[in-house]
């Protein structure tokens, strides 16, 4: 009798990733030979098992965090250009008006309390008045299409929006 | 006071459903890509979850891997080329948020098969499945990966190929040689239980 294969062998003769002649090789040994016989019926046993494991669903409230983080992080986007925008007009308009650039002074918010950055607070209003304008908008739409699903999706997508930014505004966009 | 409040005779007029939804043309483009979102999301959410799941061994750091996959899947959706199928970038995406999260936390994730010997392994009520779920988490990365996806998300050589970007060849005998360390490791149970 040839000597016995390896288990890596005896895994691709399950999967028949080898030669035809090679297949027909093990085939034979394997009627023969116990030893081997055994080793791939439990490698059989081990693939079968593995395929037969059920696909698992996470929880509801993983979609719900997704689409926080997702909206959290686009809002941070708006603001942080918005910010760094002020930040330069203000800059600008004092350099015009002075004739040199000017030192901003580094403020250290003390801990525990909230600092709003200098030209934010017309950005958190501008951006909530768009929102609140969505709202409004998609009541009106609501109003006239009462079943319709695009606009319902869009009623609640732009109230949960709200809350959202709400949410952002009050943890200081962190 | 509104078109409506002024004119409430002209109601029809004053929102026809066209300018209706001009009118929410401005959030729908934004909200599109949520709906797209939304259907990648409950297309792909049992791969990612289930994949995570066999790479760590517990649900609680599945849902935080598969939450950091949806959201780098939101974020780079624009630059997806559609050069493979969507469901094979975010397998790509799976696959190494699952290593980095095992490289952050620096420990080898078990599950209730932890420190098994071979007589717990005889004796362990578990079933193949459960007991194979508990015994990946162990293998070496390579072949944990292949042996993943191959096996139990029953993906091909070649979409394992494309994800790991190694070659088919290579995909094929990491399998192997991860059904036979995990043969090595669960002979004593498999004998037992399966093949008496």
């Amino acid at each position: 009798m040839k000597q016995c294969y390896s288990d890596e062998i005896l895994s691709a003769y399950l999967d028949h990733d080898l030669e035809p002649e090679q297949i027909e090789e093990i085939g034979r040994h394997i009627e023969e030979c116990s030893g081997c016989r055994s080793a791939l019926e439990q490698i059989t046993a081990i693939r079968d098992a593995a395929s037969s494991l059920e696909q698992l669903e996470p929880c509801e409230k993983t979609w719900f965090e997704i689409q926080r983080r997702v909206r959290k992080g686009r809002l941070k986007r708006i603001w942080v250009w918005s910010g760094v925008g002020a930040a330069a007009a203000v800059v600008l308009v004092v350099f015009l008006v002075r004739g040199r650039p000017v030192q901003v002074p580094e403020t250290t918010p003390a801990p525990g309390r909230r600092q709003v950055e200098a030209g934010l607070v017309q950005e958190y209003d501008d951006y909530m008045r768009g929102i609140d304008k969505a709202v409004e908008e998609c009541k009106t739409a609501l109003s006239e299409n009462p079943h319709n699903p695009r606009v319902q999706r869009a009623y609640l997508e732009a109230r949960s929006s709200q809350i959202n930014a709400l949410d952002v505004f009050t943890s200081g966009g962190d | 006071m509104s078109e409506y409040q002024q004119n409430p005779g002209n109601h029809r007029e004053a929102h026809p459903s066209k300018s209706v939804k001009s009118k929410l043309n401005g959030i729908t483009d934004a909200l599109n890509k949520e709906f797209d979102f939304e259907e990648i999301y409950i297309e792909n959410k049992s791969r990612v979850f289930s994949t995570a799941y066999r790479f760590v061994g517990n649900r609680a750091d599945a849902e935080d891997i598969t939450q950091d996959v949806f959201v780098k899947v939101f974020k780079n959706m624009k630059t997806f080329r559609g050069d493979a199928a969507i469901s094979t970038w975010i397998y790509r995406i799976t696959v190494n948020a699952c290593f980095d999260f095992l490289r952050k936390r620096k420990r080898q994730y078990m599950s209730s098969l932890e420190d098994c010997s071979e007589k717990s392994l005889v004796s362990s009520p578990l079933s193949l499945g459960k007991v194979i779920e508990g015994m990946v988490t162990r293998l070496p990365e390579a072949y944990r990966k292949v042996f993943i996806l191959y096996d139990i998300q029953g993906l091909k050589h070649r979409e394992i190929a494309d994800i790991l970007d190694i070659t088919q060849g290579a995909s094929k005998s990491l399998l192997h040689r991860a059904r036979a360390k995990l043969r090595q490791e669960l002979s004593p149970y498999v004998r037992n239980r399966h093949l008496g």
